[in-house]
C-alpha cells in the first residue's frame, strides 16, 4: 500500500499535466488574439463578467514578460515540478522539499498576478484563478509529501536544468507558433488619425445585422438614426463600437479605429454606441465601475446634438484623466459646442434616455464589458489591433483572403516608422505653434564646465535644482524654457491654460499626450521601468538620443521620461515636467506637472533642457 | 530563441553608467552645515549658536501623512530632551497651507518655511519626512527618512545615545 506521501505525489502527475494544458490554452489564446489575422473571441471556460475577463488579462501589457507570454513560462514550471515528483517516488527524497520550494514560489507569483489583475486591470482572469489553485496544491501536496528531507544539490542541478531547457523550448515554439500566424503583428503603433471636426449630416443609415452573442444567443444589432456616425454612409460595411468615454480600453481601441477610419472612412461606416459602466445610465450592469462614464456619455449625446460628437469623442478620450462635468464643458465647447446649447441639453433628460436606449442594445447582444467592436455583426474585442480589422474590412469589402492579408500588413508597415537619431542631429529645434514661436533643446541638458550642452549620446544633467538648471543655461547662451513652451513643444499645438491659473500641463490637451501619440507605446520613450518595489532597481536613466521613437514631428527626443525637466520662467513657476524613466505610463506625458517642491528641490531624476527665442 | 534574446539585448537603449547613477542618487547633504533660516515667529535658527549641543533637524510638508503623525510626536519627545534644540523646516510651497495644518496641532517648537525648496536641495532631501542629527561639534551624524508609528522616535534616540 502507498503511503500518503507517494499519494501526493501522484496527485502532482493530473495536476502538472492540467496546468500545462492551461499553459498552453493561455498561450494560444494570447497569441491568436494579440499575433493572429482572426481573434477567437470568447476562451472557453472564461466566461465575461464585470470580474472576469480573459482577453483584456491575457493580453494586457502584463502578459508577458521578455516577450515571453506568462502562459508559457507555466508550460516549464509544471513541466519540472512533475520531473520532481518522479524523482522522488524513485527514491531521490531530496526532490521532495523542492516540490515545496517551487509551490511557495508559484503562490507568491500567483498573489502579485492575482493583485496586478484586481489593481491595475480591473479584472481576473478564470483560467488563472484556476491555476493559482494548481499552484496551491503544489505547496499542499508537497508539504504532505514531505518537506523535512534534505535537498540534494543533485536533484536541484537537474531540476535548474530541465527548467532551463524546457523553457527556451516553450518560448522557442511559442515564438515559432507566432510567426506561424498570419496576422500582421501585434503592434498598437498609431497611424496618423486624423482629428475630426463637425459631425458629418444626416442620421445614421438604420441597417441591422445578425449577431451571435457573446453568450451564444442569436441576436439582431440595430443601428439607430440617432446613432453618431462617420466615413460612408451608404457602404454596407460597418464598424460598430460600443464603448464607454471612461473605459481605458476603449480609449485604445478608439485609437486603433481611428487608424482605421484614416484609411477607410470613404468605403466604410463607422458607429458608436453607448455603454457606460455605470449602472446611473446603463441597466444591464451592477457595478458603478466608471464614476464619471454616464456624464461623459450625457455630454457626448449633447455634443451630438450640435454636430460635434466625433470632436468631443477625441476630446474625452484623448483627457480621459479628467471626466469631470466642468471639464467635460470645456470638451464640448473646446469641439465646437455652444456652452448656452449645451447646458440647456444637459439640464434635461433627453441625453440620458440615449445613453439608456444604447446600453439596453449592448445588453441585449449579452455585452457585459467595453469595448465590444462588431464588423458586419462579428465581434472584435478589446485589444483587436486595426490591422486584424482590417483584414476583416477588407474581405467584407470583397477582397481575397490573401489580399486582405496583404493590405493589411502593409497597413501595419506603414504604422510603424522610428528611424534612427541622425548623429548630427541639430543642438536645438525650432517650435513654431499658433503665434508661439521658440527654439528648444533637441536632447536633453547634460552639463560641462557649468554650461548646459545639448547633444546625443550624453548623460543628462541629474540631480538639477530649478536655480542649477536656469544657471546652466544662461552659462550657455540660453534660458530655461517656460511650461506654455515646453508642454507646446511636448504636444506639437500650443498650450492654453484653459483655467487661466498660470499653469498650462493641468488642463485640456490641445495635442497630443505624449510626444509620439495620443497613446502610450512601450519602448518609445525611457518610462515605467519602475522597479522600486525589489529594493534593487536595475534601471536608471540612458544618455540622450538613446531611443529613436521617442521624438516630436519637429523633431526633440525624450521629453517624456528620462529624467523630469525643469521649466519655468521664475521661482514661482518653477515645474518639473515629463517625468522620469521610473514614471508609470500613465503619467509620463506632456501634461505631467510635478510641483511638489520649491525650486531648491534636486532630485537625482531631475534634469532639464533650454530654449531660447 | 537564443537569437532573439540576444537581438533584444542588442536592441535596448544604452543605461548610462552606474557609478553617474548612483553619484547623483547617494549625493548627500554638507558633513557639517552652516545652518541658518529665519524662523516663522521671528529670530533666526542658527547653527553655531547651539554649538556643544546635539541638534534635530527635521523637514516636513503638511500634505505628507507620515509627517503629520511625526510632528506631534516629536513635540512630544521635545518635552523629555530639553538639551536638544530641535528645528522643523516646512517645505510646503505655499506656506499657508502650513500654517493651517499647525493651527489644528499641539506644536510648540521652532518651525522655518523653505518654499523654494532652497534648505530641501542643500540637504538632498527627497522624500518627507527627513531627519537628521547633528553632533555636539556641529557634524551631520545621522538620517532618517519616514515615520511609523510603531517606532516612532525610538531611532532617533538610539542616534542621539550613541552620538557625541
Amino acid at each position: 500500500m502507498k503511503s500518503v506521501r507517494d499519494v501526493a505525489l501522484w496527485l502532482l502527475f493530473p495536476l502538472m499535466l492540467f496546468g500545462m494544458f492551461v499553459g498552453g490554452l493561455m498561450t494560444w489564446h494570447h497569441d491568436t488574439q494579440l499575433y493572429g489575422d482572426a481573434p477567437q473571441g470568447e476562451l472557453i471556460g472564461c466566461t465575461e463578467s464585470a470580474e472576469v475577463n480573459c482577453d483584456i488579462v491575457n493580453t494586457s501589457a502584463y502578459s508577458e514578460v521578455l516577450g515571453v507570454p506568462i502562459a508559457t513560462l507555466a508550460i516549464p514550471f509544471y513541466a519540472t515540478v512533475l520531473l520532481l515528483a518522479a524523482m522522488a517516488l524513485r527514491g531521490r527524497s531530496g526532490a521532495r522539499p523542492l516540490i515545496v520550494g517551487a509551490g511557495v514560489l508559484a503562490l507568491g507569483y500567483s498573489g502579485f498576478l492575482f493583485y496586478i489583475s484586481k489593481t491595475e486591470l480591473g479584472y481576473v482572469c478564470a483560467w488563472c484563478i484556476r491555476l493559482y489553485g494548481v499552484n496551491a496544491a503544489v505547496l499542499v501536496l508537497g508539504l504532505i509529501a514531505g518537506a523535512r528531507a534534505k535537498p540534494e544539490r543533485g536533484v536541484l542541478l537537474t531540476a535548474a536544468g530541465a527548467y532551463i531547457g524546457l523553457l527556451l523550448l516553450s518560448a522557442g515554439g511559442e515564438h515559432v507558433y507566432r510567426a506561424s500566424l498570419n496576422g500582421p503583428g501585434g503592434s498598437t503603433a498609431i497611424g496618423d488619425a486624423k482629428a475630426h471636426g463637425r459631425d458629418p449630416n444626416g442620421d445614421a443609415p438604420t441597417l441591422s445585422f445578425t449577431v451571435r452573442t457573446e453568450d451564444s444567443h442569436d441576436a439582431t444589432l440595430q443601428l439607430d438614426a440617432d446613432d453618431a456616425w462617420t466615413g460612408n454612409k451608404n457602404s454596407k460595411v460597418a464598424v460598430v463600437m460600443f464603448g464607454d468615454l471612461e473605459c481605458g480600453y476603449c480609449k485604445r481601441s478608439s485609437a486603433e479605429l481611428a487608424r482605421l477610419e484614416a484609411t477607410y472612412g470613404d468605403r466604410v461606416l463607422f458607429v458608436f454606441k453607448h455603454f457606460p459602466m455605470n449602472p446611473d445610465c446603463n441597466a444591464g450592469v451592477k457595478n458603478k465601475k466608471h464614476r464619471s462614464a454616464c456624464d461623459a456619455a450625457k455630454a457626448s449625446v449633447c455634443a451630438k446634438e450640435q454636430g460635434f460628437f466625433w470632436a468631443f469623442h477625441d476630446l474625452a478620450y484623448k483627457n480621459q484623466h479628467q471626466l469631470g462635468v466642468d471639464s467635460l464643458r470645456t470638451y464640448a465647447l473646446a469641439a465646437g459646442a455652444d456652452g448656452a446649447r449645451y447646458d440647456a441639453c444637459m439640464s434635461n433628460d433627453a441625453p440620458r434616455e440615449v445613453v439608456l436606449h444604447d446600453a439596453a442594445a449592448g445588453t441585449s447582444l449579452d455585452i457585459h464589458g467595453t469595448p465590444r467592436i462588431y464588423i458586419n455583426g462579428h465581434l472584435y474585442r478589446s485589444g483587436t489591433s486595426a490591422e486584424v480589422m482590417a483584414r476583416a474590412i477588407e474581405v467584407a469589402l470583397g477582397a481575397s483572403e490573401q489580399e486582405a492579408s496583404a493590405k493589411a500588413a502593409a497597413m501595419h508597415e506603414t504604422g510603424n516608422a522610428a528611424t534612427a537619431v541622425p548623429a548630427d542631429a541639430p543642438a536645438m529645434r525650432s517650435v513654431s505653434a499658433d503665434g508661439l514661436k521658440f527654439t528648444i533643446d533637441t536632447f536633453e541638458a547634460s552639463t560641462a564646465d557649468g554650461k548646459a550642452v545639448s547633444a546625443k549620446h550624453m548623460v543628462p544633467a541629474m540631480r538639477s535644482s530649478w536655480y542649477d538648471a536656469k544657471s546652466a543655461c544662461e552659462a550657455a547662451g540660453k534660458r530655461l524654457c517656460t511650461e506654455e513652451e515646453w508642454v507646446t513643444a511636448c504636444q506639437g499645438a500650443r498650450a492654453v491654460d484653459d483655467n487661466k491659473n498660470g499653469q498650462f500641463a493641468d488642463d485640456m490637451i490641445e495635442g497630443t499626450a505624449y510626444p509620439y501619440g495620443d497613446y502610450h507605446e512601450d519602448d518609445r520613450c525611457w518610462d515605467a521601468h519602475d522597479d522600486s518595489k525589489t529594493g534593487s532597481s536595475p534601471f536608471r536613466p540612458v544618455y540622450t538620443g538613446e531611443l529613436p521613437g521617442c521624438v516630436t514631428a519637429a523633431g526633440v527626443y525624450d521629453l517624456t521620461g528620462n529624467v523630469e525637466e525643469w521649466a519655468g520662467d521664475s521661482p514661482e513657476h518653477a515645474v518639473l515636467l515629463g517625468g522620469a524613466f521610473d514614471t508609470s505610463e500613465d503619467h509620463a506625458r506632456c501634461y505631467r506637472r510635478n510641483a511638489t517642491f520649491g525650486p531648491g528641490y534636486a532630485a537625482p531624476r531631475s534634469g532639464f533642457r533650454c530654449c531660447s527665442n | 530563441m537564443s537569437l532573439f534574446l540576444l537581438a533584444t539585448a542588442f536592441a535596448a537603449p544604452e543605461m548610462i553608467p552606474q557609478a553617474a547613477w548612483d553619484a547623483a542618487s547617494n549625493a548627500g547633504p554638507p558633513a557639517s552645515a552652516d545652518f541658518e533660516i529665519p524662523l516663522k515667529d521671528g529670530g533666526t535658527f542658527k547653527m553655531v549658536d547651539h554649538k556643544g549641543k546635539q541638534v534635530v533637524l527635521t523637514f516636513w510638508a503638511s500634505w505628507c501623512g507620515p509627517c503629520r503623525k511625526e510632528l506631534p510626536a516629536l513635540a512630544v519627545w521635545a518635552k523629555s530632551h530639553t538639551d536638544v534644540p530641535v528645528i522643523a523646516v516646512n517645505v510646503d510651497r505655499t506656506s499657508a497651507d502650513a500654517a493651517s495644518f499647525l493651527s489644528k496641532v499641539s506644536f510648540d517648537l521652532p518651525v522655518a518655511y523653505d518654499p523654494d525648496a532652497k534648505h530641501l536641495g542643500q540637504y538632498g532631501v527627497t522624500s518627507m519626512p527627513t531627519m537628521f542629527l547633528f553632533d555636539r561639534t556641529g557634524a551631520l551624524v545621522w538620517r532618517h527618512t519616514g515615520f511609523g508609528e510603531e517606532k516612532g522616535l525610538t531611532e532617533l534616540d538610539a542616534a542621539l545615545a550613541g552620538g557625541k
